[in-house]
């Protein structure tokens, strides 16, 4: 459950007041708003890189507010993926597994694992420059969830894409995230996404949030 | 790379702007270009000759001459062989005109300057020929003496000024004994007598160079003590003996003078002969108490006449140089008058003999020997090699260590001073670098004497002076390359579990490699081309803390061009070396 409690981010002359909203457990929550309207620093907020000035922030009860990101357990996509441009595909998903000391076998067979989930075993030797944008992104999503974080945080990741693979990610984000009940918040301003993969839906609009019933939605 | 740089534009789009443009900006690039082209050509141009003054008075090797080395032979160093034309009783032999023997004590004019007769002729202050020293030993053809000394003599020939403590002979004098101490410069003369019956005398003389023992009877064996209780003794003939255990902490070149008495100037003309082996620049032969015109023929390579010239006479003990200029001489003839003499030869040549693959293809040859070569042949300059290589990779490293924290400090945090400190790392790039030097200088004036001692013109301060100016360049550059680096990767590593130090040794480090390699080279460039802050705060001493950029310097100052010009190229492929590698593994966004 990804809770915030009258959240007031400051970011230079942008701010965030007083926002407040909840994504169930395991549940694929839908952020969506214009561009440049703060998305992003929400989702900076939650993965804990942005200071938050004011309010709470929980994840699964926990309160994170003034955790350092490492110990927030919470996987990040960013936009273009930021893949670390010297590590093979296999380092990079192996990465928080090495970084938390696991045993190598242990890592080989998640990094195995993720990638027959991801569909990426073919790609585990490249190096991410000669990735395309839909690769790089499921390497993204691998990277995030490798170390079975409970919350993951996607900030626009389908945006580079064109419409095949689009759909391809589609399935593959809903697989995910029933294989691996990771509650998600997805952030985006394409309303298709709202409607292939949302089960809650927020609407970010002149920094405020409101939660928009799915039902009102599909309804228009 | 996400922002697309727009093709550069087609050069027939806009001739007319584009033949401005080219011209402004050709001329600089020409003036790089002709300015390196213009070294090499001057390198391959140039051929490297050493200067040679052969005046008998030291060896080819720069070794005194001792009583039984042949003179024929004793040049073969300096590719010159000297003889005597005509089979006979005549024999080469050196003659000190400051000590003529008793059948020839005519020979060697006294010189005012030198005092006494038979001591120095001509080459003193007031003398205009080109031997800047005092004429000593003459080369001439001699003949078996017939007269007898009526005299004897032991000379000790010291070869610098030294302190005498005492002289002993090995049995007491039966006649009494003259003691001559001479030093350097005019009337520095000191008399003594050895009484007959004594076996010791003591002296206590300071600057003495030449003890000067005369009787009417074999004087036997003699010594002396020198200066740190060393010892110096003749054997019973006359001849160098031994030299006794002392403490002495410099060397010294001491020698005792042959009886000059057993040949004396032959009476009849003589051909001295020279040969190189290899053709050399016979630049002048110095001529001395020749009476009558001397014939100088000059042979080129397979005994081609080059030239024939009657030479004036001298005048009874004149001294005359001939200039000589001959390019490609290989065997000189100097046909004397009796009792004519070559005082001084004056040569350049290449500087060692020849191997028989440089004979036979010249062309290879001049690769394999040329002003380059030849530099990396001085032990001074290999060892500025050396040391400008260990001084810029040590300070290259030196300077990375600094400047990745600090780079990294300066790219990704804000916090009190910044821009201060981000000022005061341009002063070292601005100030004028003896300034830079002199301040590392006066800072250490407060430092212990000791640690002063161990920094302030040794090795320590070429690296710190070096280091002073290289690392505000790779700060620079570091800093621009964590700045180019996407800070969204070190945020995304934070949330997988790293902490920042982790972040930046994982992600940061290994992705600004191409910055790091471009910062050490460029420090390592800026490092070698470094020069005044070295000459303050390190000195320019040979073989100390000299390094390729002292070299330049100080070979231009003793006018050895050719050598300067030889470790500029030296530095130039380096420097070019080093920008290659910059280029085809550096950072393509960062230019040194």
């Amino acid at each position: 459950m990804i809770e915030l409690e009258r959240v007031t981010v400051v970011s230079g002359p942008f701010r965030l007041v007083d926002c407040s909203f909840a994504v169930p457990a395991r549940r694929y929550g839908v952020l969506i708003g214009r561009t440049g309207c703060g998305k992003t620093t929400i989702l900076e907020a939650i993965a804990g890189l942005r200071r938050v000035t004011e309010g709470e922030i929980r994840l699964h009860g926990r309160d994170v507010t003034r955790t350092r990101p490492a110990e927030r357990n919470v996987g990040y996509v960013p936009q273009d993926g930021a893949l670390f441009e010297t590590m093979k595909v296999r380092d990079q998903i192996a990465f928080p597994l090495t970084i938390r000391g696991c045993r190598r076998a242990a890592v080989r067979e998640r990094v195995d694992e993720m990638a027959e989930l991801l569909g990426i075993a073919h790609l585990l030797d490249r190096y991410p420059q000669r990735l395309s944008g839909g690769e790089r992104q499921r390497v993204a999503i691998g990277r995030a969830l490798s170390f079975r974080p409970k919350t993951l945080l996607l900030d626009e990741p389908l945006s580079a894409l064109d419409d095949a693979t689009r759909r391809q990610m589609y399935d593959l984000l809903r697989r995910v995230q029933r294989e691996t009940d990771v509650t998600t918040l997805h952030v985006t301003h394409h309303r298709e996404d709202v409607k292939e993969l949302a089960d809650t839906l927020l609407r970010l609009d002149d920094g405020r949030i409101e939660v928009v019933p799915m039902q009102a939605w599909a309804d228009g | 790379m996400s922002g697309r740089v727009e093709q550069p534009r087609r050069i027939w789009s806009d001739p007319f702007f584009f033949a401005i443009l080219a011209t402004i900006g050709g001329t600089y690039v020409l003036l790089i270009l002709v300015m390196l082209l213009a070294d090499v050509t001057f390198l391959v141009q140039s051929r490297p000759e050493i200067p040679v003054a052969i005046d008998f008075e030291s060896r080819g090797d720069g070794g005194r001459f001792q009583s039984n080395d042949p003179i024929e032979t004793a040049f073969a160093d300096s590719g010159l062989t000297i003889g005597l034309a005509e089979e006979g009783p005549l024999r080469l032999r050196r003659f000190d005109t400051r000590r003529p023997p008793y059948a020839a004590r005519d020979l060697g004019a006294p010189h005012g300057d030198f005092g006494g007769p038979g001591r120095g002729a001509g080459g003193g202050r007031r003398a205009s020929h080109p031997n800047r020293h005092p004429l000593d030993h003459v080369l001439l053809a001699a003949r078996r003496s017939a007269a007898d000394p009526p005299r004897h003599e032991t000379i000790f020939d010291f070869g610098r000024p030294v302190t005498l403590r005492s002289l002993s002979l090995a049995r007491p004098a039966t006649q009494p004994i003259s003691v001559e101490l001479h030093g350097e410069g005019p009337e520095t003369t000191e008399h003594r007598r050895l009484e007959p019956g004594q076996a010791r005398l003591q002296l206590d003389v300071d600057h003495v160079t030449e003890l000067v023992l005369r009787a009417t009877a074999p004087i036997g064996r003699a010594s002396v003590d020198v200066e740190a209780a060393r010892q110096l003794a003749t054997n019973e003939d006359g001849t160098r003996g031994d030299e006794g255990p002392g403490s002495a902490s410099r060397p010294l070149a001491w020698q005792v003078v042959p009886p000059a008495s057993a040949w004396e100037p032959s009476n009849d003309p003589a051909t001295l002969t020279f040969d190189w082996a290899d053709p050399v620049m016979l630049d002048r032969v110095t001529l001395f108490n020749t009476e009558a015109p001397t014939l100088i023929r000059l042979y080129g390579e397979g005994g081609k006449l080059l030239s024939e010239r009657q030479v004036e006479p001298t005048g009874r003990n004149g001294l005359l140089a001939v200039t000589v200029e001959q390019e490609g001489t290989a065997r000189a003839e100097v046909a004397l008058p009796p009792r004519g003499a070559v005082a001084e030869l004056g040569y350049r040549w290449i500087g060692r003999l020849r191997s028989d693959f440089e004979r036979r293809h010249p062309f290879v040859a001049r690769w394999t020997h040329n002003a380059v070569t030849m530099a990396l042949r001085k032990p001074e300059i290999r060892y500025s090699i050396r040391l400008s290589l260990i001084s810029c990779t040590m300070t290259a490293v030196l300077s990375l260590w600094i400047a990745i924290p600090l780079g990294y400090l300066l790219s990704r945090y804000h916090f009190p001073l910044r821009n201060t400190i981000d000022a005061v790392l341009d002063i070292p790039i601005i100030l004028p670098p003896l300034v830079v030097g002199l301040s590392l200088l006066i800072l250490f004036q407060f430092f212990p004497a000791s640690v002063r001692e161990a920094v302030v013109y040794e090795i320590p301060a070429v690296i710190l002076a070096q280091l002073a100016v290289s690392c505000a360049f790779a700060v620079r550059t570091m800093r621009a390359t964590f700045d180019q680096l996407d800070v969204r990767r070190e945020q995304v590593a934070l949330t997988l579990g790293c902490s920042r130090a982790q972040a930046f040794w994982y992600v940061t480090l290994p992705e600004s490699g191409r910055g790091i390699l471009t910062a050490g080279t460029l420090a390592w460039a800026r490092a070698l081309g470094e020069f005044g802050p070295l000459l303050i705060f390190a000195g320019a001493t040979r073989m100390k803390t000299e390094v390729l950029s002292t070299t330049v310097f100080l070979e231009l100052s003793v006018g050895d061009l050719g050598a300067a010009v030889a470790v500029s190229m030296i530095m130039v492929v380096s420097a070019v070396a080093v920008l290659i590698l910059a280029r085809i593994w550096g950072s393509r966004v960062l230019s040194l």
